[in-house]
């Protein structure tokens, strides 16, 4: 038995099914999460999670940043008595299987380019970065990212 | 002369059509956006319930969080930030939102309060310029169609004041859609935190009180709960915001496509009485010319039979 599993994003609800486990990497570690699992509420660090469906193929998602919340309690179906609902939110989620590596690329060229530049004109050491830069190294992080899952799918390309 | 007065007629109507065709135009692509917009709300709000959940979980396991909690009694220093439209030709959108604007501001200044404007929109750049207000941040090109990035930029900048402590109370002016056929000007209070039991009591689009609490009275948090809401905070300014924006841009289509279908029908009626006056126009010149005929015919014969 499987609990019920939610990805959201701020544009869609990504992920919508019943899952056996659920593989991050939060804040404090890697976790999986199965039914019966303890009521946490984590924050999730980028990277890719996968999702293992009741039966097929594992579902892989690059997550780029974000907070989990387990909630158990009693009143499930299944042999342990509790029910399990979980839900994975995330600024910014796509399905590793969606992702277009081409763009990634680019991108991730485009913001080295602008990071470099950037930290060329202002060459001090220790200083707060500009939002600017700032925005330039989570863009270049999240195709970095994209690239990272991606490869793991296609290793050659 | 009298001709001149049916072509004067004649060109007006036809401005008339023309403006017409327009104002149509704007308010079926109004309508077209107004769906787009709805959907879009809803895609958002399982991920903005779940982050407000998530939010009070957390602040419910730890007391200490007060000072990132409920709200100052006399605040010194405010943030206001507003959302209008980009454009006009959206009936009293933009005005009503500054006008909830403007009382808000002069209640914090009559308080004592230092205000700091933030907005968002292209209408308030020029709104406020004009009455000489400086702002401290003015965003635009975003109200149309707002992205995630959008709402990430703007809440960021409010973060950024609250945590440096150059503001102790951050309020919003949006445009709430609560339907179709209703919208509403609203005043939230986005950091800090608004007491959980307090915002759900005037929201109607808040989750009900069912789903509002876990199944378990115990929950664990990781890392530790002052910095798990340390990081979640930005990350639920960020969900209010963007949920803010994209029912605000809802709303100014509603908004305009109402103006555009009055503007319509006015310009309906308009086609309609110039048409009238220029019948009349046209029947006064056919009955003078008749009568020009028939009095010079009648001068001439009576010149013959003299």
């Amino acid at each position: 038995m499987g609990f019920a599993l939610k990805v959201l994003t701020p544009d869609r609800v990504l992920v919508d099914a019943d899952a056996a486990a659920l593989v991050l990497r939060s804040s404090d570690g890697d976790m999986t999460v199965l039914d019966g699992h303890t009521s946490v509420v984590a924050g999730v660090v980028p990277g890719v999670v996968r999702i293992d469906p009741d039966e097929g193929e594992p579902l892989r998602l690059a997550v780029h940043g974000g907070f989990l919340q387990v909630d158990t309690g009693p009143g499930g179906e299944g042999p342990s008595g509790l029910a399990t609902e979980v839900a994975l939110m995330a600024g910014v989620a796509e399905l590793v299987s969606e992702i277009d590596v081409q763009r990634a690329r680019r991108a991730r060229d485009e913001a080295e380019a602008l990071l470099a530049d950037l930290r060329a004109g202002r060459p001090e050491e220790g200083r707060e970065p500009s939002a600017e830069e700032e925005g330039a190294a989570s863009a270049l992080a999240r195709a970095q990212l994209r690239l990272e899952a991606a490869g793991a799918t296609e290793p050659t390309r | 002369m009298a001709g001149g007065v049916v072509r004067t007629l004649r060109r007006r109507i036809r401005t008339v059509e023309a403006t017409k065709k327009i104002t149509r135009a704007f308010e079926l692509i109004a309508a077209s956006q107004i769906i787009r917009a709805q959907n879009r709300i809803a895609a958002n709000r399982p991920y903005r319930e779940a982050v407000a959940r998530v939010v009070r979980e957390a602040a419910k396991g730890d007391p200490a969080a007060a000072g990132l909690m409920g709200t100052p009694e006399h605040p010194r220093k405010v943030a206001v930030a507003l959302i209008v439209g980009d454009r006009g030709l959206s009936g009293p959108y933009n005005a009503n939102v500054f006008r909830a604007a403007e009382s808000l501001l002069a209640e914090q200044r009559e308080g004592g309060a230092e205000v700091q404007l933030v907005t968002v929109g292209r209408r308030a750049i020029a709104y406020f310029r004009f009455r000489g207000r400086e702002t401290a941040e003015s965003f635009s090109g975003m109200a149309d169609r707002p992205a995630f990035g959008d709402a990430r930029q703007v809440a960021g900048s409010l973060w950024h004041l609250f945590r440096t402590g150059e503001v102790e109370l951050v309020q919003l002016v949006s445009t709430r859609y609560e339907s179709a056929g209703h919208q509403r000007v609203e005043v939230t209070q986005l950091l800090p935190l608004p007491e959980p039991a307090a915002k759900g009591a005037g929201e109607p689009g808040s989750p009900g009180p069912s789903d509002e609490t876990a199944r378990s009275g115990y929950t664990e948090f990781e890392p530790d709960v002052a910095s798990l809401l340390a990081q979640l905070m930005p990350r639920s300014v960020e969900a209010e915001l963007f949920a803010a924006l994209l029912e605000a841009s809802a709303s100014e289509h509603a908004a305009r496509q109402r103006a555009m279908a009055a503007a319509t029908d006015n310009a309906e009626e308009l086609v309609r009485t110039l048409t009238r006056t220029m019948n009349q126009a046209r029947q006064d010149a056919i009955t003078n010319e008749i009568m020009e005929i028939v009095g010079g015919a009648e001068a001439l014969r009576e010149a013959k039979g003299a």
